[in-house]
């Protein structure tokens, strides 16, 4: 039995639903941490605290280009 | 995928090569203590596991090993090499450097060791072990490994989040922020604030049309509302400064202080009273943690192992949030007040106010003024307790009183001003916060989702656990009813205790009782025996694949009946895959020669260990009287007496075998004859009934029947003087062991190489070998 993608999809699904708000990006990251090479290994402390600082960064709304302002 | 040999040079035990060669069929090795079967266990273990070894890995043994698994003796030159051979052609050849890096070829392939060899010390190790680590150790065998590790590294992440985003600090501020939003706009809106800092905009800088944006206009604001200020009489600015002093709102910062201590004082108190009870037993704890693999948590009262100690702690720190987060507000109230005491320093010390702090100074606020010129306000943030408060109540609020009197007497146009700016100053902090309220709020969504996906990922695990545990239970069940049958233990399952995450435990029903651990009950030799059902339950999950099955002593504890059952157990459940079964348990595995089909199993045993250099060595014979032979030079009567041993077990399974009457004894004497009994049987009965053939007929088998005789003479005068006497000599020894061994080897046929009783002959009471060169008539002794 493995991580087989559709209970995931199912659950990043479901979270997202009750999550609209929160970018396309955020959900991408989180998935791939159930997927892969991040569900092999524990992932060390350096390397954890860059991913929760991208997930914040992607948290934050994309500004609108000039090109849309215009 | 069977294994064809198992070759080890200068590995553990092993000197010179040494191959184990079960040819692709199942094999018992039998061996005294420390003759070397477990190396040949240990060289799968290295192979399955990248070089380690479990039991090996201590702090003597070095990071790769490299201490432990070359034999202790290897001269120079010599390499430590191990190779595993498969039926299918493929093999595995590792070369151990003195370093301990290795130099492979070949690969083994995606094997579990945990599902492929269990020792006896695993099965103790896995039943005595607790909850979480019976729950580590099922986990990888049920394929959810990865799960664990996904929905362990969400939560990483999600503590991650948490502490970068400093969530509980910047949520203590924003509290603070809101309170003094609420003190400066009541319930406005932010468009009400922001249509205010508009029109005093307007009011301040009509001539400036730059932005529209909230911030900028208040800061544009501010600057024209100081210009103006700036442009003041001495007698105006001074009642500015002193509006600015009058301003401090030190009451409320006290009172938010007194509050946050008061709360955590609250808090605080049966928390102490808490660890401090957590203390004393968790010092007791400490001392019994390397002795007991399961603790009670003093904290909660669960059971907890060691290596989850650490866990726990985290999640009891979980727990306390909500104590630290009443900690960080009254940190962040500490804030506020050092801030505003800074603040009235800063006003009252400014030029403009000189002439009303001269006049103070002569007054009743002396002591007040010289209270705020020794006061270290910086202090006030790390460290303020109800003295200090008392101590700013009773001599500074009089200052800000005093100062807010005298800006009464100011004139209309200045207090507007300094309204005003009031007004934009409290808005601009309001609309800065607001920036971070959406920022906090973001990093507090952020953890809770990623929290929320970790908890779906632990209903998964626990779902499917369920399912592979509902799968193995009933396997275990019927394991366990072949090795007990009709005894009072049933319904044994695995099950997912509801009260603790990452855990798992076996459950069953003690003469009608249920109960939640085998532990309560079960005796050792039960224990074991349970945890080699769980054990054979998962290595069954894996028939497809034919993998061997290596099981390292694993019945040391049962008794003979339960041990006999195994081989009842091992060829229902396993006919088909290969077995490699070691043991030292001579009773036992003579038995298992006697019980097992020859077609599919091999028997070989091991002589005792004499010294590294020698290494381990295979014994020729399938018998295990090389273990008498061992000590025929340094104590002859241990050899003879050993002998006597050997052939009490061999003699009374070839009469069960020819079916040999023998007298009724009372009560448990039946299941103690001796080889002298058997003996004296089989040498009466063998001169009617065991016959070889000679050209087309049969006659009595008389060379068989004086070998048996001078085994029982032999038996008789000397056995008996090497168990009482003790004066057997190394010759004597000798020939009664060489006695007894012919004597089990004339049952054998010289042509076909099988026993007596290998098949029923045609007709009836005969049994016969293969060949039917002897044959033996039962039932006619």
């Amino acid at each position: 039995m493995s991580n087989d993608p559709e209970w995931i999809t199912a659950a990043i699904q479901s979270a997202s639903k009750l999550n609209p708000s929160v970018p396309d990006a955020v959900w991408t990251n989180v998935e791939n941490l159930l997927r892969g090479k991040f569900s092999q290994r524990s992932i060390p402390p350096v390397e954890l605290a860059g991913i929760a600082r991208q997930l914040i960064e992607d948290m934050v709304p994309a500004r609108p280009t000039r090109e849309g302002e215009k | 995928m069977r294994i064809k040999t198992i070759s080890l040079s200068w590995f553990r035990g092993a000197a010179d090569p040494i191959s184990m060669e079960p040819d692709c069929k199942s094999m018992v090795v039998y061996g005294v203590n420390g003759s070397g079967k477990s190396s040949f266990v240990d060289a799968i273990e290295y192979v399955l596991s990248e070089g380690r070894i479990g039991h090996l890995a201590h702090e003597y043994s070095g990071k790769k090993l490299e201490n432990a698994v070359p034999n202790t003796h290897k001269p120079q030159g010599k390499k430590t090499t191990l190779s595993v051979k498969f039926c299918d052609g493929s093999e595995v050849n590792t070369e151990i450097r003195s370093d301990g890096s290795t130099k492979t070829s070949g690969s083994i392939g995606p094997w579990d060791y945990r599902r492929t060899v269990l020792r006896q010390g695993e099965v103790v190790e896995f039943i005595q072990n607790t909850k979480g680590g019976k729950y580590s150790a099922l986990l990888p065998l049920f394929g959810l490994q990865p799960m664990e590790v996904a929905a362990e590294n969400l939560r990483q992440v999600a503590k991650n989040v948490e502490n970068l985003s400093q969530l509980e600090a910047r949520k203590a501020v924003l509290a603070q922020a809101n309170l003094k939003r609420r003190a400066a706009f009541g319930a406005a809106t932010d468009d009400q604030i922001v249509k205010k800092i508009a029109v005093l905009h307007e009011k301040y800088c009509s001539e400036k049309n730059s932005t529209k944006d909230a911030i900028p206009r208040c800061k544009e604001s501010v600057i024209a509302i100081d210009a103006k200020i700036a442009q003041l009489s001495a007698d105006q600015a001074r009642h500015i400064a002193l509006r600015s002093v009058g301003n401090v709102d030190l009451k409320s910062d006290i009172g938010t202080v007194r509050a946050t201590i008061l709360k955590l004082a609250g808090e605080l108190d049966p928390l102490i009273s808490h660890k401090l009870a957590v203390l004393q037993p968790a010092e007791t704890l400490l001392g019994k943690l390397p002795d007991e693999g399961e603790v009670e948590c003093p904290a909660c009262g669960r059971l907890i192992g060691a290596d989850k100690f650490r866990d726990h702690v985290r999640f009891e720190l979980e727990r306390l949030r909500e104590i630290r987060e009443t900690f960080n507000a009254r940190n962040a109230a500490m804030g506020c007040l050092c801030d505003d005491v800074k603040i009235l320093k800063l006003s009252i010390s400014k030029p403009e106010v000189k002439p009303w702090r001269e006049e103070a100074a002569r007054g009743e606020l002396a002591d007040c003024l010289d209270y705020l010129s020794t006061l270290n306000a910086d202090a006030l943030r790390t460290a303020c307790n109800e003295p200090d408060l008392q101590g700013i109540e009773k001599k500074l609020l009089p200052l800000i009183v005093a100062a807010d009197s005298a800006t009464a007497e100011a004139p209309a146009s200045v207090k507007e001003l300094l309204d005003d700016k009031q007004t934009v100053e409290a808005a601009k902090a309001a609309i800065e916060s607001k920036g971070q309220a959406a920022d906090v709020a973001r990093a507090d969504a952020l953890a809770h989702l990623i929290r929320a996906v970790e908890q779906t990922t632990r209903e998964q695990i626990r779902l499917r656990s369920n399912a592979v545990i509902a799968e193995i239970s009933e396997d275990i069940k019927k394991m366990w009813s072949i090795l007990h049958p009709g005894e009072a233990i049933e319904d044994i399952c695995l099950y997912l205790p509801k009260d603790a995450d990452k855990a798992i435990d076996i459950g069953l029903k003690f003469h009608g009782k249920l109960l939640d651990s085998p532990r309560l009950t079960l005796s050792e030799g039960y224990r074991n025996s349970l945890g080699l059902c769980i054990f054979l339950a998962m290595a069954r999950r894996e028939a497809v694949h034919d993998r061997p099955v290596i099981l390292d002593d694993v019945v040391v504890s049962l008794d003979r009946n339960h041990r006999g059952m195994i081989v009842q157990l091992l060829g229902e459940e396993f006919a088909g895959r290969q077995i490699l079964l070691m043991t030292h348990d001579r009773d036992w595995y003579t038995e298992l020669r006697q019980q097992l089909d020859e077609a599919s199993w091999t028997f070989k045993t091991l002589l005792p260990y004499e010294s590294p250099k020698i290494g381990i060595r295979w014994s020729h014979k399938t018998t295990t009287f090389d273990d008498a032979r061992a000590q025929m030079k340094e104590r002859p009567d241990s050899a003879g007496n050993d002998a006597r041993k050997i052939m009490d077990v061999e003699l009374a399974l070839i009469a069960e075998r020819l079916q040999i009457k023998l007298p009724y004894l009372r009560f448990e004497k039946n299941d103690r004859r001796s080889a002298y009994d058997f003996l004296m049987r089989l040498v009466a009965d063998a001169k009617k009934c065991f016959q070889v053939r000679t050209g087309t007929d049969f006659v009595a088998h008389e060379k068989a029947v004086e070998t048996l005789s001078l085994a029982d003479k032999l038996l008789i005068s000397w056995a008996n003087r090497a168990s009482h006497s003790f004066d057997l000599t190394s010759s004597e020894a000798s020939k009664l062991i060489e006695a007894c061994e012919k004597a089990i080897e004339c049952f054998k046929c010289s042509t076909c190489r099988k026993y007596v009783w290998f098949t029923e002959a045609s007709g009836a009471e005969w049994l016969q070998c293969h060949c039917g060169e002897i044959r033996w008539r039962y039932g006619k002794g």
